[in-house]
């Protein structure tokens, strides 16, 4: 037998088959899934696969016979090969026996759906299995022939436990495999959004750069707060976990009297035009240049401030910072992780935070409006902290002083702690 | 600048004025929702062709990049809510107006608007 023609080839393995248990990873450059084909194919693709955890798989392996002498029937199986030390494996049984049947011809194509006789490990964590596959038979002579048919190796996922509204959904590859290997061996849902934010610098992917939906962040390198909050439900998905989706902005506070002690006032006396941040954001040194806004930002001690000073006269500070305006329709987007009781959340904010913040509230109602005095949970323990300034226009100093983001203009600038009342009103 | 004038170019995909960006075709929506409430019908008409979204949006490099969603997504966003708003706009041309609707709702990148054109479709359909 010349071993350099063997009798019966293995040229595919296909685990995402139709019907098959393989979660739908997606390519994000052709945003095709990588199913559709074999995972596979002999010196020309191998691609990732994943599952839930501790799930037998089935597998459709492709095999080419080429000589009369193969028998009608023959057994397949594979052995697991061992991996060099820094490659994390497991060791499971032999795969198989099966027993095939081809036909006798000088070539046929055998597809067999196989099912594995042993369960992926029933906890999070990225796999390489390494296979030699062979064919055996008993000969005309009544020998027992056994050849090597091919030898792979495939690198399988294994994820979190899904919920079963999520069967439908299509993975990228690339957020199946950084959160598969950052949350291997952790269980509970807090732990896996907490290993996902705590490691999502090593996606290279940065704030503060145009892009608003995943694919296009994984295409092109980053995004705006807008991608990066799906891009972090994304993550959760591939676990299993839901997180929600949430928009924030502020909303103008009631008019301040002329007093500036609260109550009924011109509008136009003291009004807020943005809210604004030193910090620069995931992988970034500081703030962005294609967004931030950098120039001299007239500051107050107080609140509220002193509207007989004219704006000139406060103290000024030479700083790069993200602003965001107060619109109505720009804003800030963030993740929630419900607790159990209903009455906690987890705040992740995927942007800039690499912890989760735990908030004594329940989820905000979309299109619900939250007023926040200083104690209130949202405000103590991340917007006062996160967005340290607001941006005020006024009548100061006998002069109209415009926030006016598009003009560079900045207003003056207050410390978001010292406000007595925040409203927030929330959208998807 | 004339802003309606730029929304009527963009519209017909002719160029824009220099430096015209998003944010003046923001200002423009405003003033054609408010002159479409006033009865202007060429602006009527200008507020549901912009939901068919056979424009792009122009971007300069000093166009303030908003955060929670695209440009042209901010800019659909609100057009939407002004022909909602608007019982004139709404009640005349449904199958249109529900079919740029839907085409939303399917294509937006951002939750945020591929869930109000969501919520915009079912309010049609049950009122």
């Amino acid at each position: 037998m010349n071993r350099d023609w063997p009798p019966i080839e293995l040229y595919s393995v296909h685990f995402q088959f139709p019907g098959s248990q393989a979660l739908p990873l997606v390519d994000p450059v052709t945003n095709e899934v990588l199913g559709a084909r074999p995972e596979w194919i002999k010196n020309a693709r191998n691609e990732p696969v994943a599952y839930e955890r501790g799930s037998t798989p089935e597998v459709r392996v492709g095999l080419m016979t080429r000589f009369l002498f193969v028998p009608d029937r023959f057994t397949l199986y594979a052995e697991t090969l061992p991996l060099d030390s820094h490659t994390p494996s497991f060791s499971p049984d032999r795969l198989g026996p099966w027993t095939i049947e081809s036909k006798r011809a000088q070539f046929s194509e055998v597809s067999k759906t196989l099912a594995f006789n042993w369960p992926l490990p029933d906890r999070i964590g990225v796999h390489t299995l390494k296979l030699r596959w062979f064919a055996a038979w008993k000969s005309e002579e009544g020998e027992d022939v056994e050849v090597v048919i091919g030898d792979t190796q495939h690198t399988v996922c294994t994820t979190g436990k899904r919920p079963a509204s999520s069967s439908q959904a299509r993975y990228y590859a690339p957020l199946m495999l950084w959160t598969s290997d950052w949350c291997a061996g952790v269980t509970g849902d807090k732990e896996i959004c907490d290993a996902i934010l705590k490691n999502l610098p090593a996606t290279n992917l940065r704030y503060g750069v145009p892009g608003w939906d995943v694919r296009y962040m994984l295409m092109t390198g980053g995004g705006m707060c807008g991608g990066w909050y799906q891009l972090f439900q994304q993550m959760a998905a591939c676990q299993g976990v839901r997180v929600e989706t949430r928009s924030f902005r502020p909303v103008m506070p009631p008019p301040l009297a002329p007093d500036g002690k609260g109550g009924p006032g011109p509008l136009t006396l003291f009004a807020w035009g943005a809210f604004s941040c030193c910090v620069p954001g995931v992988n970034q040194l500081e703030p962005s240049w294609i967004i931030r806004y950098r120039g001299l930002f007239p500051q107050a001690q107080d609140y509220p401030p002193d509207l007989e000073m004219s704006l000139d006269k406060y103290p000024t500070q030479l700083e790069n910072r993200y602003c965001y305006p107060i619109d109505g329709m720009d804003g800030h987007s963030i993740n929630f992780l419900v607790k159990d009781d209903g009455k906690t959340v987890y705040l992740y904010d995927a942007c800039f935070r690499r912890e989760a913040v735990e908030l004594a509230m329940p989820l905000p109602a979309v299109k619900s409006q939250m007023q926040m005095g200083r104690d209130a949970p949202f405000r103590s323990q991340y917007l006062d902290g996160q967005f340290i300034w607001f941006l005020a226009g006024g009548l100061m100093g006998g002069q109209y002083s415009e926030v006016n983001l598009d003009e560079r203009l900045y207003g003056l600038s207050v410390k978001t702690h010292l406000v007595p009342e925040l409203a927030i009103e929330w959208d998807y | 600048m004339d802003l309606i004038e730029q929304l009527r170019r963009l519209l017909n995909r002719q160029p824009l004025a220099q430096g015209c960006d998003w944010t003046d075709i923001l200002k423009a929506l405003e003033e054609a929702n408010k002159r479409a409430k006033q009865g202007d019908a060429e602006c009527q008409g200008m507020l549901l062709d912009f939901l068919d979204q056979h424009w792009s949006v122009p971007l300069t490099k000093d166009s303030r990049v908003p955060s929670i969603m695209p440009p042209e997504e901010m800019l659909l966003r609100q057009a939407l809510v002004y022909v909602m708003e608007n019982p004139v706009l709404r009640d005349a041309e449904q199958l249109r107006l529900n079919s740029s609707i839907l085409n939303i709702a399917e294509n937006a990148v951002s939750p945020a608007l591929a869930q109000t054109a969501r919520e915009y479709l079912e309010a049609q359909s049950s009122g």
